[in-house]
């Protein structure tokens, strides 16, 4: 992209990202006084950007709505209806049950807001309930999710057949039940590991989770190679040639 | 200086003589590119072939649950995935459970519409925004109508104002979830149980290559229809467009980078092969002076 068709904005932005790229990778040499400033910004800002965007499109839409619409309603005697030129088109009957629906969002809220009690000395207790509310939801979801996703699912995935199927597909079968019952026979620790079933069954388990780990590092490689491939064409082809060499 | 000095020599080497060694290797081939040929795997075929399978105008929940840290990786996919999407007119609706998920659906945007001028915010796609909750945003899109979830969208607007929104009345009323996932929060956590496990909605996405392994026993299950594993899969997946549909400018990013991964890779392999013999070497000295 040369240089003519980048705004001012994108010129200036390209110039702060790029001098930030090379600040973050002076850590490579030593550690320094320009990667600490880098690093502080990125934390500060990605926090900042994470609490203005959570405010705008969470603590607004369900909490601070909500209660000016349960005034609105009460001062109005009613829900104002806008056309979306902003003309008041009509109003919207509406009895206490629906404003108190409406202010009934405080309740949450102010359980949410126990959770900052954490920061305090004296008030920390109050965290847990909020803490308990988390917990037993998580837990509540997380038991269901668990079972229809990963237990079942994969309990049924496993029993296939080895008979009635081309020989490479039963072959393939074979090794899928096998790797997974040798995996499971590693981390069953009620009985000794002896003996031909569960002495030799948990040595292969040992090599299926050694490959599984390894395919695993390996595909973490092509992660983190693919950041530093990702930064170099952001400073080659978005910085370089366009910005510094103008071409 | 003897054999035994170079061994030692080359054992304590900087490690930023390494860096500078990987740095080059980065460098040389993006900005001489080698062209190596990108046969795609079959995981990438699936995901192709479940997104040709969409019937013409189908609706694509489209969820960026990533931040930029994951962006090389899945920033080409959700291009291409777009690309493809427009090029068999199907309706594309962003959101993320990330904060920064929906200004990356929105870069992706900026940057493929070029190819498409014919396509419209609010007829074409549109971006529903960063929604916090994790399952329970899904959840809540599941059971109740989908503006007391998304009430505006990335604009600030009122949904019910766009036409695409005519016909959508919750979750339910998408023909797939797709999900690009860097990590928690997202395709597995959230879509896969929701979307697939509860409601049987057609569950696809891509991931970056950390996450992959993960993904491998749901796609052998059926649970996640398809998926595009890290740079590679956008790599592969560029091709197929590229290749099958003829898509204009489908070659992107992620082709450019798949020939730096190898190189790159090659030279790790080389690193490791030269370390460990020269640890064998050591070993064989320690044994022969004791």
């Amino acid at each position: 992209m040369g240089i003519a068709t980048l705004t001012t904005g994108e010129i200036v932005g390209t110039w702060i990202a790029a001098i930030l790229t090379l600040c973050i990778f002076s850590f490579l040499y030593k550690d320094n006084h320009l990667y600490k400033f880098a690093e502080y910004l990125f934390v500060g800002s990605s926090a900042g950007y994470f609490l203005a965007t959570t405010w705008q499109t969470n603590f607004t839409q369900y909490v601070f709505q909500p209660v000016a619409d349960a005034f609105t309603m009460m001062a109005h005697g009613g829900m104002p209806i806008h056309s979306l030129g902003g003309r008041l088109v009509s109003v919207e009957p509406a009895g206490a049950a629906a404003i108190l629906a409406k202010l009934l969002v405080i309740v949450p809220a102010a359980i949410g807001l126990m959770m900052v009690s954490m920061l305090t000395k004296n008030h920390g207790w109050l965290s847990r309930y909020p803490i308990c509310f988390l917990v037993g939801y998580g837990s509540g979801t997380g038991i269901v999710f668990a079972i229809k996703t990963d237990i079942i699912p994969q309990l049924k995935g496993t029993m296939l057949p080895l008979l009635g199927v081309a020989p490479m597909v039963a072959l393939q079968h074979l090794v899928i039940i096998l790797c997974v019952l040798t995996g499971i026979f590693y981390f069953f620790f009620s009985m000794e590991h002896r003996g031909p079933l569960l002495g030799v069954g948990s040595r292969v388990g040992i090599f299926i989770l050694m490959i599984t780990f390894g395919a695993q590092f390996g595909t973490t490689i092509m992660g983190r190679i693919q950041l530093l491939v990702g930064r170099m064409d952001f400073l080659i082809y978005d910085w370089f040639f366009p910005l510094v060499l103008r071409h | 200086m003897t054999n035994m000095d170079w061994i030692r020599t080359l054992q304590s080497l900087d490690r930023r003589v390494i860096y500078l060694i990987l740095l080059i290797a980065v460098i040389v081939p993006l900005i001489k590119p080698l062209g190596l040929p990108i046969p795609a795997s079959q995981k990438s075929e699936q995901f192709f072939k479940v997104m040709e399978a969409l019937p013409q105008g189908a609706r694509i929940l489209f969820s960026c649950d990533y931040n930029p840290s994951g962006g090389p990786e899945l920033q080409p996919m959700n291009e291409a995935i777009l690309r493809h999407a427009f090029t068999n007119g199907h309706k594309v609706f962003y959101l993320g459970l990330w904060d920064q998920g929906p200004a990356l659906a929105s870069n992706a945007v900026d940057k493929v519409i070029k190819d498409f001028p014919d396509k419209k915010y609010g007829v074409d796609y549109i971006n529903l925004g960063y929604k916090a909750g994790g399952y329970a945003v899904a959840m809540n899109m599941a059971k109740t109508p989908i503006h007391e979830t998304f009430p505006k969208d990335m604009r600030n607007e009122p949904i019910a104002s766009y036409p695409i929104m005519e016909g959508v009345q919750d979750l339910k009323s998408f023909d797939i979830v797709v999900g690009l996932t860097g990590g928690n929060n997202g395709l597995l956590n959230v879509w896969l149980p929701v979307a697939q496990a509860m409601y049987g909605m057609k569950v696809a996405g891509g991931c970056t290559s950390v996450s992959a392994p993960q993904f491998y026993q749901y796609v052998q299950t059926g649970q996640v229809a398809g998926i595009l594993e890290g740079i590679k899969g956008a790599a592969e997946y560029e091709q197929l467009l590229h290749h099958r549909k003829g898509v204009k400018n489908a070659i992107g990013k992620g082709c450019s980078s798949i020939d730096v991964q190898s190189v790159i890779h090659l030279v790790i392999m080389f690193f490791i092969v030269v370390a460990n013999f020269f640890y064998y070497l050591e070993l064989k000295r320690k044994e022969a002076m004791a």
